[in-house]
């Protein structure tokens, strides 16, 4: 049995020291041929561990990414303001060039004065249901009806989502409500100390709209449409003749006249402002209008706070007097 | 059931030799982890077998060293085979005789390979500065396989199941003393 076992040694001993020289004797490239049959043998087993180091480092890096992240979507965010804030500044120069083309430039140096009247914002609270609710059951206010205050002031039997500011401070049905440079909806109904708003999403909202082209001469204005809330986060915009050359992506700006603002309010939008982008475009055969539909820049539920604009008489003037 | 074992051990050993190895260096010394497997089979097989595992370590070496073809092989054989008439006649089983066996073997593969290798290319290192590194790669190689042999032996006694009993080839091994 000892000797079997030692016989056995020897061979495999031997026979491993003939791979050894074997292996020294072949040309290199059958030699090779073994080696990366091992190395690629060990691929599998390198690739797990390099994926298990990987969620390592991601495991241990979430902080700081998600730090990076917002900071760069806070960049992103504020670099897309001021682009569109040179936007509309090139379009109202565009607008400006054009009607000095038109007209010409006058001989003489003129001085450009004061205006009558200006637009002015008011910022507003977005009131919650909870506000809605107090003000309903008449906790909000302890002055009662013998201060004066009754239901009505508050426009609160409607169903649309209510500002804090009312006829008091000059609000009035139609007027445009802004986040930023956003158009987010108009007033409805004015109350005493607070007004109804329509959103932009809306079934009821109607204003009219312009698509802003990028030409080689900058951008360019088309021609007025209706902008309507289609009640599901998304708009549609109606009557753009195919004539216009639209594509997905573009930028839907507020009309150069606004059918549903008072004619006084007209001449205080200065620059138009920002509706939203296009998300789908659709000229189908034989139809006279585009189809389009339109993703709003802002709504309702992203913001607290939004701007109502309204006309006053220019300080300046009155100080003048 | 022990060279499926080995083999994955084998396996193991070769990813962490890869990946983990090189970020444990210390002082320029580095664990050999294949001879560590190779040593693990003279332990647990106790037979001829093992010159089948010195072929396979050796030609890991090899494939991962960019070795001399043949030379792996050729050292860890001659290696293993006084190794193995080592154990044969004196029994090696505590820990302190394997941990010296191991970082014997470690010190003699990790010099002897060096010297091979740069022979041919006629670039022959400091022969001290060579021991010295071999030393501490031996040194490192070893305490690397004691903690494993230690960590094993636990494992084996927290096991619920005796496998060691159940899977041990009684007929391949006889004891020399048990005549």
């Amino acid at each position: 049995m000892k000797r079997e076992t030692r016989s056995s040694e020897i061979k495999l001993a031997l026979l491993a020291i003939l791979t050894g020289i074997c292996l020294y004797v072949v040309p290199s490239a059958y030699s090779d041929r073994v080696y990366n049959l091992i190395r690629d043998a060990s691929k599998p087993g390198l690739i797990l561990v390099q994926q298990c180091k990987d969620w390592q480092h991601q495991s241990t890096e979430p902080p700081q990414q998600q730090a990076l992240v917002k900071q760069l979507e806070t960049k992103l965010s504020e670099l897309q303001q001021e682009n569109r804030r040179l936007e509309l500044q090139s379009l109202q120069l565009i607008a400006d060039l054009q009607q000095l083309k038109q007209t010409g430039v006058p001989s003489y140096q003129s001085q450009t004065g004061e205006r009558l009247l200006v637009p002015d914002l008011i910022e507003a609270e977005l009131l919650g249901e909870s506000s809605i609710a107090l003000m309903k059951e008449g906790q909000l206010l302890n002055q009662g009806r013998t201060g004066g205050v009754f239901e009505s002031s508050f426009v609160l039997q409607s169903e649309l989502p209510l500002i804090d500011q009312g006829a008091q401070q000059g609000i009035k049905a139609g007027y445009s409500l802004y986040a930023g440079q956003a158009v987010i909806g108009k007033i409805s109904e004015v109350g005493r100390w607070t007004s109804s708003l329509i959103p932009i999403t809306s079934v009821h909202y109607r204003g009219s709209a312009r698509i802003a082209r990028k030409t080689d001469q900058g951008l360019q204005l088309g021609t007025d449409g209706i902008l309507v809330g289609m009640g599901d986060e998304k708009c549609q915009l109606l009557q753009i003749p195919p004539t216009e050359s639209i594509q997905v992506g573009q930028e839907v700006y507020t009309g150069e006249v606004d059918r549903e603002l008072p004619l006084n309010m007209q001449s205080t939008l200065g620059q138009p402002m920002y509706y939203g982008r296009i998300i789908e475009a659709e000229l189908p055969r034989g139809a006279p209008y585009w189809k389009i539909i339109v993703e709003p820049a802002v709504t309702l539920s992203e913001v607290k706070q939004v701007s109502v604009l309204r006309q006053i008489v220019n300080p300046r003037r009155m100080l003048a007097n | 059931m022990k060279i499926i074992s080995l083999l994955m051990l084998c396996y193991l050993m070769l990813i962490l030799q890869i990946s983990i190895v090189p970020a444990g260096i210390i002082e320029g010394s580095r664990p050999n982890l294949m001879l560590l497997v190779l040593c693990f089979a003279l332990f647990w097989l106790r037979d001829a077998q093992v010159f089948v595992w010195a072929v396979i370590t050796g030609l890991i070496c090899e494939a991962f060293d960019s070795a001399i073809p043949g030379t792996g092989i050729l050292l860890l054989t001659c290696l293993i085979w006084t190794a193995f008439r080592i154990q044969t006649h004196f029994q090696i089983r505590s820990l302190f005789s394997r941990f010296v066996l191991m970082a014997l073997m470690a010190f003699l593969f990790d010099s002897l390979f060096q010297i091979l290798n740069r022979l041919e290319a006629k670039a022959l290192p400091d022969v001290a500065a060579l021991a010295q590194h071999a030393a501490g790669n031996a040194l490192y190689t070893a305490i690397v396989g004691l903690g494993l042999l230690i960590a094993f032996k636990i494992i084996q006694r927290l096991m619920p199941v005796d496998f060691g009993r159940g899977l041990q080839n009684s007929a391949v091994y006889e004891s020399r003393y048990s005549h």
